[in-house]
């Protein structure tokens, strides 16, 4: 029998167990009959042994569970110095260059302030809605992200915030960016785009950078205070993060937290106003990335002092709001291990009391009357109310497939939340009567969906 | 192909992709040792494997919301941000070598001064040793190849799908990452005898 000739990409695949098997067929029938070949399987199988053997090692590796060394982090932002220089440099010969050629003087780009109005360019002919308007909104106004061009990459500016509304215009394209958040009085929306803080009016028609010269945490919703006049969010500035606090109508920045004075290496987070609007609670943690860094609930005024540690239990746990009178302050933590749950404190962080045992989204709402409030189960996916006087729990829907962050209206009437399908190509926002009745989606999309809240 | 079977993994990148701050910290935790070990394995150093699995988790909630389910498999994406790191990290330590003008042929395996790492501990067995030194000097495209083949254990198929390349691609990259090992490991193949 003469050798034929086999492609070594088919011996390859062949070992590898990656053909169909009448290619395998042909191959073993091959191989009995050729030394040649036989040997050439052997030595790819050889070779396979030994990379499997030698990465196996990687197993036994310990995790680390620390940041880089400071030393070593010292050291990249010497390497991203010297880089960052010389990338100066040659922009700068390049600039020199192009404007001797062209002899023309570039304008100065303004930088954003907050008193920079932005006209928002009119929305283009070709632009169609990435999502689906199933049933108009009962009441009010609700805003949500998704995203405008999914083919695209990057941050938060392929995401398109929308307004859906209750009127004849049952949505409005608003501005492009993340993370928002409709004020109380229903007439701004805070966002996060290119590490900016963002306000736009409800009509879309201007947005305006309030967020000066820091970078904005892109992570973090922003808080709007009760009365619509503040928004407390996260912001790298002068080499430090902090919470901060912006009027709106002023332009005011105020610094709240003095990281550094807390704790090397401590950092505040997700901000949420108190109704009266005169404390804030947030998370407060040392390296908050590090997998086994635990995570407190503190509590500051509204000026920054009177820094305070609500709880302090070696878990994570964050605050997720504060009751409509504000005498408690509804919290998560994984305090029970892997699953997370709802608890409750009084304000100075006594009377702590379980709200939920299983596993929870870390969101939660109160009704306006501020007897229960209403969250997601993880575990089974649908939305429960819990009554925090009777300590009851009941869910008010089922058969959804998953939904998560449910929120009460203003009036009480209904809870919206959002849902997904089990492959996550799909997502809606859904509308219910706190008894369960009219369950509704409103918004449907395939293109991902950030549903927020204030 | 990949997918995600796993319900609760799924719930937490939806919510994750919200905005939900304890959903992100329950995703990292679940992947920190496959985006750790991912790292490794493609750098073959544990400093700047470090390195690259904080870059993954400092940049994972801002990230998390580029991931769209409809496009593949939550792991298949994660595995892509994992790979993209390592790429940073590895021209970043290329270039500082060049900076400081150490332009003498390192593998990048271990180079660090000092007391061994755990990987230079674990790897005494020479044999081993020499395989890690050999990946380290694959193109990083052949090892990313090597890597999801031979250790993650990923179909042809699968491993096309997190590179975001034809599968034809990852065969012809895996048959030269095998001929460049076979050549850089000769003499182990020399000595052994072909049945």
């Amino acid at each position: 029998m003469s050798y034929q000739r086999i492609d070594d990409d088919i011996v390859l695949a062949y070992v590898d167990n990656q053909l169909d098997a009448v290619q395998r067929a042909e191959i073993n029938a091959q191989l009995a009959a050729i030394p040649e070949l036989h040997a050439e399987v052997a030595t790819v199988q050889r070779l396979q042994c030994r990379l499997r053997a030698a990465f196996e090692v990687v197993d036994y590796l310990p995790v680390p569970h620390r940041r880089p060394t400071r030393t070593a982090r010292r050291d990249r932002t010497r390497r991203l110095w010297l880089a960052g220089m010389i990338g100066v440099v040659v922009s700068m010969l390049i600039v020199a260059t192009f404007i001797t050629a062209q002899s023309i003087t570039t304008p100065m780009l303004a930088t954003q302030s907050f008193s920079t109005l932005v006209p928002l360019p009119p929305p283009s002919a070709k632009q169609t809605r990435p999502f689906t308007v199933t049933k108009p909104l009962p009441t009010g106004q609700l805003v949500f992200a998704t995203l405008r061009d999914p083919a695209a990459d990057g941050g938060c500016g392929r995401f398109g915030i929308y307004l859906l509304t209750s009127n004849t215009t049952p949505t409005r394209h608003l501005a492009n960016g993340c993370n928002p958040v409709l004020s109380p009085n229903n007439q701004l929306v805070a966002y996060v785009r290119a590490g900016q803080l963002w306000v736009v009016d409800t009509a879309g028609d201007e947005e305006r950078s309030v967020s000066d010269d820091g970078i904005v945490d892109g992570r973090i919703f922003p808080a709007w205070s009760a009365d619509s006049r503040w928004i407390a969010f996260k912001m790298g500035r002068g080499g430090q993060t902090d919470i901060y606090r912006v009027n709106i109508d002023s332009g005011q920045l105020v610094r709240l937290t003095n990281s550094a004075a807390v704790a090397e290496d401590w950092t505040a987070f997700t901000p949420v106003w108190s109704p009266d609007g005169r404390q804030l609670a947030m998370i407060g943690s040392t390296n908050p990335w590090e997998p086994e860094e635990n995570w407190d609930v503190y509590v500051m005024q509204g000026d920054g002092s009177e820094l305070t540690r609500l709880t302090e239990h070696p878990a994570r746990e964050g605050p997720i709001a504060w009751s409509p009178d504000g005498t408690r302050l509804l919290f998560w933590s994984d305090r029970d291990g892997e699953s997370t749950n709802v608890y409750l404190m009084q304000t100075d962080g006594s009377q702590m009391m379980q709200v939920t045992h299983g596993v929870y989204d870390s969101r939660a709402s109160w009704s306006p009357d501020g007897t229960q409030i209403t969250l997601a189960s993880i575990e089974d996916g649908q939305i429960y109310i819990a009554n925090i006087e009777r300590h009851t729990i009941k869910p008010i829907t089922t058969g959804l497939p998953h939904s998560y962050n449910p929120i009460w209206s203003d009036d009480g009437q209904y809870i919206f939340f959002g849902a997904f399908a089990d492959n996550g190509h799909l997502a809606w926002i859904y509308r219910v009567r706190p008894d369960g009745q009219q369950l509704a989606p409103l918004i449907t999309t395939t293109n991902g969906l950030q549903w927020t809240q204030r | 192909m990949l997918t995600d079977n796993d319900s609760q993994a799924m719930h937490l990148v939806q919510v994750a992709q919200d905005g939900d701050y304890a959903a992100i910290i329950k995703l990292y935790q679940r992947y920190n040792l496959l985006v750790f070990r991912t790292a490794v394995l493609l750098l073959g150093d544990h400093a700047h494997a470090e390195e690259a699995a904080q870059d993954v988790f400092e940049q994972f909630a801002q990230r998390v919301r580029t991931y769209q389910p409809a496009r593949g498999a939550f792991t298949a994406w994660l595995y892509q941000v994992t790979i993209n790191m390592c790429r940073g990290v590895y021209r970043r330590t290329r270039l500082r070598a060049w900076l400081s003008l150490d332009r003498v042929l390192r593998s990048g395996f271990d180079i660090s001064d000092g007391a061994p790492s755990p990987l230079q501990q674990l790897l005494r067995d020479e044999a081993h040793r020499q395989v890690w030194e050999a990946i380290q000097r694959l193109p990083f495209k052949l090892r990313a190849v090597v890597v999801l083949r031979y250790y993650h254990n990923f179909s042809y198929a699968e491993t096309a799908q997190v590179l975001r390349c034809p599968i034809g691609a990852v065969r012809s990259r895996l048959l030269a990452a095998h001929d460049r090992l076979r050549n850089d490991l000769d003499e182990v193949y020399n000595v052994l005898p072909t049945d």
